[in-house]
């Protein structure tokens, strides 16, 4: 396909009508959304920069972090977690496993964002924090990685409406960056269940892949992915070394073959393309089912009403007792890692609303969280996938930055640095596209094709995200050792680790070590010097915790009429009815949802809510002067001999 | 939760924050404590003496406070509930320590019997908030009297009297324990 006179195709379904959720339109026509919506923005500029210098280190043909730094080597390359600032305690608690496990394994470059060096969610009005600014903040500044300051495999624990995509994007440019989120705190204890059993238990997958390429009828969106992507990557993996590849091509992408891969027969590696499921701005089942895997069922575009359940794969078939311990999954899919809150693709101006916030793909979440032993991570798209991206012969073959990545996961590199070629491809295409909007900027005349080709092929390429911790391997057997998958224990609440252990973070720090020094006091107090600053330490670092958290007081007042029955559940109150609400945010900001009965303000209700407030907000109060009077003892210089 | 724990509280951070002071204080070091337990040789501490059996194991006396510590911050759970009842009638509050806190209460007809059950029910709420605050202020005075004692095992005036002090903090640190254990 070529020429400015070409129909663009794109990926995806719309689940309520059966339509695609971008119509296909000539090149032209798209060329226009581009090269209104390709100028940087002044925020960009700094991540165009970071690109360029990308471009240039990829074009020495390096891709790991600063020489000399094996990617494989988590003592060399490093290892940290970056939460939101204010994140839940329960979360970390529910990681300190893997947490432990990764501090084991990248020593001295392990590192925990949490507390003052967490990442600084934007306040209301006020835009979230940067990359750049984040980095900074941490002592790291643009180019190679260095991880002595921060380590190269990053993991954000933290939903995307509080830690953005673009702060992922931006990070993974020359970060090895993953993402975790989940509803409840138990699946965040099952996940890290799963990796440190994958890792330390007695897991050794068989070198086994399935290939899983749908191509619905007189649909040229997956036609041109089974033949040009799935296909080529099948042929292609079955000439590498010791690896059994299954294809399920040609009309076998069904529903229950995708079924039995994610259930009780799962690969080690599992690499699937298909239109991603789609649904209108706030549709109820958007949240459910976005992103889910539309199969060989659909009839294709002329089957137009709503999407049955039948012909997609989404997190609520994922079964009970599936079997994907240690699965690796790659889709390639609209929406398949996650759906931003506005739109990446549209016409100059305000960028519409695709849904009601920022979420990550049910189907990995439910893969990665299985309680009998999770996948170890899935790698799939943000916003839409576009099929032109490793079709255009322009931006060149695609194929190789697939088949790149899946031989480095094959190799058993962990999963962030398999990544790298799609980053590297990011920067390659950025680079090109400012060269092409820099040209037209100046008059040039551009072959429309040309330009969104670039751009779609830029998107796609920054988009592919790692859902799942990006230091996992794939755990496979080697020569002679048995295949063994094992069945993890049912993972529940009761068995998140306690105690938690308190981020490491401090603001303290004070002077002993040279007062140790000058005095040359015996090693054995010396040591017990050291521990107990270290203990000092422990405790202002709770300390800082408990005062970071305080950013609002949120009080909700429900009535039930069988209050036995009612259930606390992350933070909600199940079986009872809500009737009156109180945000009060440090800022200043205050929501407040009075409750009314029989078209008046139920005095009664609103009483006891507005007293259990005050309540609230008193503690805070009080607790904010104990932790600060507190804080300020443990500050270098308040204390001295 | 009732309010003589609240009282041992306060109590015991008072007494945590008296240790911390004294630890520093070189004056009340010198007085308590005889030069003679310790050995000086040319300028610099090179043992404590055995004599008294007092400070004969500095260090195991540090890691049982470093235990108790991390015990403390491992057992304050981050999640309160807090239950009433009055003749049939419930409210229960669920209190996040980062600032949440939901409440559900029974459809209740009788406004009397509402403001029985609220009256109690905030008071609850209130000394669970308020046991929390003494919590936070003990753990606070812990922090300092660490940071003191780290700092006085370090100057040979007041060495001593820092070993002292541990030893003084270790059996506070042992109560703080069991009222974090008692307040479940």
């Amino acid at each position: 396909m070529s020429g400015s006179d070409a129909l663009l195709t794109f990926n995806g379904i719309n689940g309520a009508t059966g339509r695609y959720s971008v119509e296909p339109m000539a090149a032209e026509a798209f060329s226009r959304i581009v090269l209104g919506a390709g100028s940087p923005k002044p925020d960009e500029k700094a991540h165009l920069e970071e690109l360029g210098r990308r471009r240039l280190r990829d074009t020495e043909a390096h891709y790991a972090p600063k020489e000399g730094i094996d990617p494989k080597k988590l003592e060399e390359t490093g290892w940290g977690v970056i939460f939101a600032f204010g994140a839940d305690p329960a979360v970390y608690e529910a990681l300190s496993p893997l947490l432990k496990l990764r501090k084991q394994q990248a020593g001295d470059r392990y590192r925990e964002y949490v507390g003052p060096t967490a990442y600084r969610c934007g306040a209301a009005g006020s835009p979230a924090e940067s990359k750049q600014s984040f980095l900074m903040r941490n002592g790291a500044g643009p180019g190679p990685v260095d991880p002595l300051i921060v380590p190269y495999y990053l993991l954000i624990v933290g939903d995307p409406d509080t830690i953005p995509f673009r702060f992922q994007y931006q990070l993974d440019v020359q970060y090895a960056v993953g993402r975790i989120h989940f509803d409840s705190i138990a699946d965040y204890a099952a996940y890290a269940h799963s990796v440190v059993a994958a890792e330390t238990g007695t897991l050794a997958l068989a070198k086994r892949a399935a290939i899983f390429g749908v191509a619905n009828n007189d649909d040229a969106a997956t036609k041109l992915s089974h033949d040009e992507l799935a296909q080529p990557l099948a042929e292609w993996a079955a000439t590498q070394a010791g690896w059994t590849v299954d294809r399920y091509v040609n009309g076998d992408a069904t529903k229950a073959r995708l079924a039995s891969l994610l259930g009780d027969d799962a690969p080690a590696f599992l690499f699937t393309a298909s239109h991603g499921m789609c649904y209108d701005n706030g549709d109820i089942r958007q949240m459910a089912q976005q992103g889910a895997l539309l199969c060989q069922d659909w009839p294709g575009p002329s089957f137009q009403q709503a999407i049955p359940d039948s012909f997609f794969f989404s997190g609520e078939d994922v079964a009970s007792d599936a079997r994907v311990f240690g699965t690796i999954a790659m889709h390639f899919a609209c929406f398949g890692a996650g759906t931003p809150q506005l739109s990446d693709y549209s016409a100059p101006g305000a960028p519409p609303a695709i849904a009601p916030k920022s979420f990550l793909g049910r189907l990995p979440q439910r893969l990665i969280a299985h309680p009998r032993g999770g996948a170890l991570a899935v790698i799939g798209h943000v916003e839409r996938a576009w099929g032109c991206s490793f079709h255009w012969d322009r931006a060149g073959s695609q194929t190789e930055v697939f088949k790149s990545t899946i031989k480095r996961l094959m190799e058993g590199h962990p999963v962030g640095s398999a990544l790298e070629y799609f980053n590297g491809r990011y920067a390659e295409l950025s680079s090109d596209l400012s060269t092409a909007l820099e040209d037209v900027k100046f008059g040039a005349a551009v072959d429309p094709y040309l330009v969104s080709g670039l751009w779609t092929a830029n998107n796609d390429a920054r988009s592919y995200s790692v859902i799942g911790d990006p230091a996992v391997r794939l755990m496979l057997a080697h020569d002679l050792q048995p295949v063994h998958r094992p069945v993890l224990e049912v993972f529940s609440v009761s068995d998140i680790p306690n105690p938690p252990q308190q981020p490491s973070q401090l603001p303290t720090a004070t002077p002993v070590n040279a007062a140790i020094v000058d005095y040359g006091v015996i090693d054995s107090v010396r040591g017990a010097a050291a521990s107990l600053q270290d203990a000092a330490q422990k405790i202002g670092a709770w300390l800082a915790d408990s005062f970071q958290t305080v950013t609002s007081v949120h009080v909700s007042t429900y009535v039930s009429d069988s209050i036995k029955d009612v259930q606390y559940v992350n933070g909600v109150l199940t079986g009872a009815e809500l009737r009156a609400v109180t945000i009060a945010n440090l800022d200043g900001n205050t929501v407040v949802c009075v409750p009314e009965q029989d078209g008046k303000v139920d005095d009664a209700l609103w009483k006891i809510h507005s007293d259990t407030f005050d309540k609230a907000l008193a503690n805070r109060v009080e607790l904010l002067k104990t932790a600060a009077s507190a804080i300020a003892s443990l500050v270098p210089g308040v204390k001295a001999l | 939760m009732t309010d003589s724990q609240l009282d041992a509280l306060r109590l015991l951070r008072a007494e945590i924050e008296g240790i911390d002071r004294a630890t520093l204080n070189p004056a009340v070091a010198a007085a308590m404590e005889p030069a003679t337990e310790l050995s000086y040789s040319l300028g610099l501490f090179s043992s404590v003496s055995p004599v008294s059996g007092r400070f004969s194991n500095p260090e195991q006396t540090v890691a049982e406070i470093v235990a108790s510590v991390r015990e403390v911050l491992a057992r304050l759970a981050p999640v309160a509930t807090i239950e009433t009842s009055r003749d049939g009638m419930t409210a229960r509050t669920v209190v996040l320590y980062t600032g949440r806190a939901a409440s559900v209460w029974s459809n209740i007809t009788s406004s009397e019997l509402a403001s029985v059950l609220a009256d109690a029910h905030l008071e609850s709420l209130g000394k669970t908030y308020a046991l929390r605050v003494a919590f936070v202020g003990a753990i606070g005075a812990v922090g300092g009297a660490l940071a003191s004692i780290s700092l006085a095992v370090a100057n040979p005036l007041t060495l001593l009297h820092a070993l002292a002090s541990t030893k003084a903090l270790k059996q506070a640190l042992e109560r703080l324990v069991a009222a974090v254990e008692a307040a479940g």
